[in-house]
């Protein structure tokens, strides 16, 4: 394949449009300057056989600085055939190969004349850069071992080498001979080593289960003996307790009756009788001195009762009439006062009388007129008096009728008097009977009369004047009329004299005065009948105070035989007395009472006395018979006896408490063995039931804890599954075991078959190698051999005029090495492209330190090469360009 | 008539083989669900006796807390008036140093804990004997004599019935399994008796021809090869001496192993998993989901998505979504079988290393003896060059895979 043109629209630093064109098809020579662009031809070179890597225009190395992009196309030749291919890097590779009319999509596909050799081998291989060629000892030369021997040969294939450490390095992290850092064996062998031990742990676990399951049956067993032997003991406790007390009691009263001492002297003593005795010397002592002191106070109250005398006796015989007396004279008093107010109240009547009298009378009143006047009927006088009145005053009309003819005037003076008495009478006749008045009420009665007929009379002489006023127009009827009123006036008049008979009245008070009159009149007649009455009063009043006050005297005298006292004072006297004695009488009875009640106690304290004395008497004759004589020696035996007593009431009472008591006492007087019931044996029982409680408690809180232990042991992981999981691990590790055995034997099997590869394939490369070799040393060497030395490849010269071969060795010039080195490549790109197409090959200053005859040498052997394949050179010195083009007749591409 | 539920081979605590505690933890209740159905199956159906042919448990392995769950289910079925006639196996020997014989175990159950034969009478509540149960158990964990020679020959009316922990050679599926009291099934035959109570093989079946001889298979498989249902035998023997032998299911969770091959097509996740839905839900369909069911796909073959199965993440992921999607309690998928899709001839064929190591890899295959091999094994298993020979060729299998693997591409 021969490259003829290039047209760069965008690569690298190429971003602007540049023809590349004329490509020489054997030596293509590209001079420039550093950075002038002689790698980015080169990998446009590689860009246009394989296409584009990384495959986005943002991330390939050669995206063109301005643009961002890829573009390019080119002319190759293949034999006779032209191809163009188009090739462009965006965001995404687009590839275009054009042969005459066909068409072909690439993408970023190698072209397909390209593809026996990768893109990578290309890179490597079809590059030769100086360095190359310096740096062929140590690593470099493993690389030139690869690139020789290794399997280049099949694209699909790795790197032996690669392959080989990969395996060896899996293997290493499988196991280590050496024992040495983190393998997976290690690891799992102590996985294992640790499941084992937790299984033997596990094992152990289960022996604990079992003993502990076994323990808890004994324990099962051990609680049901020793919860049989515990009932067993409290029904015998139970037993014991329930006789115990009632043994003991027995005995204790048993013992206590056998200590008393002459008990039956002491029946019938009392209970701390020495006390008694002291208390009853007490009270007698006690006793005595009360009585005395009633004794005294006896006399003391009977000296204290007042004495009556006979003078007393008559005074008290008359208390009632003393004390009705003595009201009496307060009675007396009140009606001497009454008769003096009496004769007061008569002598102002007498006197009122007296001025009344005056008014009306001729002379001085006498006895006899007021007799008279109280004896006239003055309703009658008044009637009379109205009559003639009333005459009176139709005659002085009649009178004033005649003198004046027609022009008469009736008056209503009289009228009006009457209707003022009338109006007067009711307020007087209200007032009388508030005052309960009958004076006062008969004076209403009057007045009212009086004015009441007056107005009828007046009302009926005003009718009558009228009827006659319009009927009588003459005179002479006139006359007669006056006449005949002269008469009746006259009779009238007469008709009151005769009522007044007897009572000294002068007439004109009688023809003119009647009103005054009749009330003057009718005064002097209540007077005079006030005036009798008062008379009459004080009169029975007198006769009455007289009898009492001599019925009290004569009373009074009675006790006062020789002087009189007065009644006033002998009664206060007597009364005073008589209050006295009464007080002193009720003292007296008082005193009385007092001196039985001091009596009946004295008595009730002298029989106490003496009951005392007996009993004192009675007990201190026992005591002396107990005490054999010696009454304290009797009370010592006594108060003993009394204590042993009182303790076997005690006793008895809490035997009697027990219901069962006398049935046990029955029962043990047929038990044999009694000494099972002892307290020891209680006691020993009682032991043996806390310890069995204490060994129930202990017994329990073990099983508690194995159960516990047990439980936490059953959540311990099992042993079936450590197994599983040690049989995982095991199968694990025997994985391991057999994939790191597989991987050595792999490893064994790829060495060899690369050994034998390159055994097989060495010949050839060697062959052509040693033939470069041969004419760039002009001769010098004419072979190459390689061969393992101690496992390790090692390369051989065979010089011209020596038939051994020398192993080459660091000490080799530097010309040499070159000089084998470029041999060897070359020779193993001939191998590459065998039977394919050849590509063109890429020359990087590696020539620029070769000295004159090596460089001619050199050129000679490029010669032959580009007679086969295109040879692309670059470099920057102007003398090598000079010796290219003047060597094989080409024209340089200069880039700037 | 005589009733009997025939078990065996429970191996109560033994240890599950799984890297998933929360799987092994419902395996080992799963198991004690499986007991419990065998108790619960004795009342229901009212049985006279129920029949263990060894491996009740794992000797030593056994908890306390197991042998306690034991005794109370025997006194369970001391309740119901129903006895438990139990021979010991190799994994739980009854002799005086193992657990079989140190358990108080109530009094309806009998020991054959001694390696001489014993006849028991079976007998109802009222006295009335209904049949011998003849059997033998292993004394200790190594007992590899034929004891079924000393058993005597059925004599009597009474149904005669053999217990007894034993190795029919030439029963099915017996190379999996160690030679404990090894005999012949005619040997047994020749016994006459109704019927032969056998445990050790974990594969329920008839032996012979007499239909009176059966292993009654584990009751619940202990590991993704011991799939299908599994349970006990429900062993009827009329007053004629007709026997009739009826599988009930007792395991609480079974596995399934499903193998799939069908796999070249498929280049995505989605298409995947569909695939495998699909599958598990044919073979669910097929065996019934009336189980907690724990399936082990085996994919096989080359497939486009060989290098992401290889990774236990992604496998794990498909695990969790296939269990969530059907409902499983667990899915293992095994990718052991899986294979790049390249062109093995051409790769063998070709000119470079992989070519090479291909073809060794071929030729060590081929060849008797394998020395010569410079690798350093560190397989503490390998004594001889037999077990290295033996052990290098274990490491072949699939190693050309593996060459693959790693040597293509362009890692």
């Amino acid at each position: 394949m021969k490259i003829a043109a290039i047209n760069i629209i965008d690569y690298g630093k190429f971003d602007e449009k540049r023809e590349i064109v004329d490509i020489n098809p054997r030596v293509a020579l590209f001079y420039g300057k550093n950075e002038a662009g002689k790698t980015t031809i080169f990998n446009l070179i590689k860009s246009l056989l394989y296409g584009f890597s990384p495959a986005r225009a943002e991330a390939h190395p050669y995206s063109s600085r301005k643009n961002g992009r890829i573009e390019f196309s080119a002319k190759l030749t293949i034999g006779k055939e032209e191809i163009e291919v188009y090739r462009r890097l965006l965001s995404s590779p687009k590839g275009q190969m054009f042969s005459g009319n066909r068409n072909e999509e690439l993408k970023n596909n190698p072209l397909p004349f390209a593809e026996h050799i990768s893109s990578e081998i290309y890179n490597k291989i079809y590059s030769l850069r100086v360095e190359d060629l310096i740096e062929i000892q140590g690593k470099a030369w493993e690389e030139v071992q690869d690139k020789l021997l290794a399997n280049y040969g099949n694209e699909l294939l790795r790197n032996t080498r690669e392959v080989l450490k990969e395996l060896n390095e899996e293997a290493a992290e499988i196991y280590r001979e050496s024992g040495r850092g983190n393998y997976l064996i290690k690891e799992l062998e102590n996985k294992l080593r640790e499941l084992k031990k937790e299984k033997s742990a596990a094992l152990s676990r289960q022996e604990q289960l079992r003993n502990y399951d076994s323990r808890l049956k004994d324990i099962d067993q051990l609680l049901e003996a020793i919860i049989n032997e515990r009932i067993s003991l409290r029904t015998a406790i139970k037993k014991t307790k329930e006789v115990m007390p009632v043994l003991v009691l027995d005995a204790e009263i048993k013992a206590l009756r056998a200590a008393l001492v002459k008990e039956e002297l002491m029946k019938g003593l009392p209970t701390e009788l020495r006390q008694s005795l002291q208390e009853m010397d007490e009270a007698v002592h006690k006793l005595t001195g009360e009585l005395t002191k009633r004794s005294e106070a006896i006399n003391n109250k009977q000296k204290a009762i007042y004495e009556i005398g006979p003078q007393d006796e008559l005074i008290l015989e008359n208390k009632y009439k003393i004390n009705a007396y003595f009201q009496e004279l307060h009675r007396l008093k009140t009606a001497e006062e009454e008769l003096k107010r009496l004769k007061q109240e008569m002598e102002r009547t007498a006197a009122g009388l007296t001025e009344e009298g005056r008014k009306i009378l001729k002379e001085e009143s006498s006895e006899n007129a007021y007799i008279r006047i109280g004896n006239i009927n003055l309703l009658e006088l008044q009637a009379q008096l109205a009559i003639q009145k009333n005459l009176q005053q139709q005659l002085k009309e009649k009178q004033s009728i005649l003198a004046f003819k027609g022009q008469q005037v009736v008056t209503g003076k009289g009228s009006r008097l009457y209707m003022a008495a009338a109006f007067a009478a009711v307020p007087l006749f209200i007032l009388a009977l508030l005052m309960k008045s009958t004076p006062v009420l008969m004076m209403a009665g009057f007045i009212g009369l009086f004015g009441t007929t007056g107005l009828i009379n007046n009302f009926s002489l005003k009718k009558e004047y009228s009827n006659n006023l319009a009927q009588s127009n003459n005179i002479a009827g006139l006359r007669e009329e006056i006449s005949g009123l002269t008469t009746k006036l006259e009779k009238a008049t007469a008709d009151i004299k005769a009522i007044l008979k007897g009572v000294p009245v002068p007439d004109i008070i009688v023809e003119y005065s009647q009103d005054v009159f009749l009330t003057t009149m009718m005064r002097i007649k209540d007077l005079y009948q006030l005036l009798e009455e008062k008379k009459r009063e004080a009169e029975s009043k007198e006769t009455d105070y007289s009898f009492l006050k001599t019925q009290l005297e004569s009373f009074v005298n009675q006790f006062y035989p020789t002087e009189y006292k007065g009644l006033a004072e002998g009664l206060y006297e007597l009364k005073d007395r008589l209050d006295f004695l009464e007080k002193q009488i009720l003292i007296n009875e008082g005193l009385r009472q007092e001196m039985a009640i001091l009596q009946l106690d004295e008595e009730e304290k002298q029989q106490q006395l003496t009951a005392h004395q007996e009993r004192l008497q009675s007990y201190r004759q026992s005591l002396m018979t107990i005490g054999d004589g010696n009454i304290e020696e009797g009370l010592k035996l006594l108060e003993s006896n009394q204590r042993l007593m009182s303790k076997i009431k005690l006793l008895e009472e809490r035997l009697n408490e027990i219901p069962t008591a006398d049935k046990i006492i029955e029962e043990l007087l047929l038990l044999q063995e009694k000494d099972m019931i002892q307290e020891q044996q209680l006691e020993k029982k009682e032991q043996r039931l806390e310890d069995i409680e204490e060994e129930l408690k202990n017994l329990r809180v073990e099983r508690k804890e194995i159960e516990i232990n047990m439980q936490q042991l059953m959540e311990t992981p099992m042993l079936d599954e450590l197994e599983s999981h040690i049989s995982v691990v095991e199968e694990a590790l025997s994985e391991a075991t057999i994939k790191r055995d597989r991987l050595v034997l792999l490893s064994e099997l790829i060495r060899r078959a690369d050994e034998e590869f390159r055994f097989e394939n060495q010949p050839d490369v060697l062959k052509n190698a040693s033939r470069y070799f041969n004419i760039i040393t002009q001769k010098r060497y004419t072979g190459i051999f390689l061969d393992d030395n101690d496992g390790t490849p090692a390369i051989y010269l065979r010089e011209a005029d020596n038939p051994s071969p020398r192993r080459i060795s660091d000490n080799e010039s530097k010309g040499t090495l070159n000089q084998l080195y470029l041999s060897l490549r070359l020779s193993l790109i001939d191998h590459l492209d065998q039977g394919k197409e050849p590509l063109p090959i890429c020359f990087d200053e590696l020539l620029i330190n070769w000295d004159e005859d090596r460089l001619d040498t050199n050129l000679q052997l490029l010669e032959e090469l580009s007679m086969r394949r295109q040879i692309f050179i670059f470099t920057c010195h102007e003398w090598m360009a000079e010796k290219i083009e003047k060597y094989f007749m080409v024209e340089r591409f200069t880039l700037n | 008539m005589l009733k009997l539920l025939h078990i065996g081979d429970v191996h109560l605590d033994t240890s599950f083989h799984s890297s998933d505690p929360q799987l092994r933890t419902m395996l080992r209740e799963g198991l004690r669900r499986s007991f419990d159905n065998a108790i619960d199956t004795c009342i229901a159906e009212g049985v006279d006796a129920l029949l263990i042919a060894g491996d009740l448990f794992d000797n030593d392995k056994l908890s306390f807390q197991t042998e306690q769950y034991l005794i109370k289910a025997f006194n369970q079925l001391a309740d119901a008036g129903i006895k438990v006639f139990y021979a010991t196996g190799n994994h739980d020997p009854g002799d005086k140093s193992y657990r079989a014989n140190r358990i108080s175990w109530p009094s309806n159950v009998y020991l054959f804990a001694e390696d001489r034969v014993q006849e028991v009478m079976l007998l109802k509540a009222n006295g009335e004997a209904i049949a011998t149960i003849v059997g033998v158990g292993h004394k200790t964990n190594r007992e590899a004599r034929n004891l079924i020679k000393l058993f005597p020959d059925a004599k009597g009316d009474l149904p005669c019935i053999g217990l007894v922990h034993a190795m029919v050679t030439n029963a099915g599926g017996v190379e999996k399994h160690d030679r404990y009291l090894p005999c012949t099934k005619e040997e047994l035959e020749e016994k006459g008796y109704s019927y032969w109570a056998l445990g050790h093989i974990h594969i329920k079946q008839q032996v012979g021809e007499s239909q009176r001889i059966y292993y009654s298979g584990n009751l619940q498989g202990r590991h993704p090869r011991e799939t299908g249902e599994k349970g006990g035998l429900l062993v009827t023997i009329d007053d004629f001496g007709n026997t009739n032998v009826a599988f009930r299911s007792l395991s609480a969770i079974q596995w399934e192993n499903i193998v799939v091959k069908e796999l070249n097509e498929i280049s995505n996740y989605h298409d995947l998993k569909a695939l495998l839905v699909d599958k598990v839900q044919r073979h669910i369909a097929e065996v019934g989901n009336h189980k907690k069911l724990i399936i082990r796909l085996e994919l096989q073959g080359p497939c486009q998505l060989q290098g992401e199965l290889m990774d236990s993440e992604n496998r794990q992921q498909l695990q969790e979504d296939l269990k969530y999607s059907l409902n499983l309690l667990t899915v293992e998928i095994k990718t052991d079988g899986l294979l790049k899709p390249y062109n093995r001839k051409a790769l063998k064929e070709g000119r470079h290393v992989l070519a090479n190591v291909l073809k060794r890899i071929e030729d060590l295959r081929l060849r008797e003896e394998l020395e010569g091999l410079e690798t350093k094994l560190i397989n503490s298993a390998i004594r001889s060059q037999q077990d290295k020979d033996s052990y290098i060729r274990q490491l072949l299998e699939g190693l050309e895979e593996e060459a693959i693997g790693r040597m293509v591409g362009d890692k």
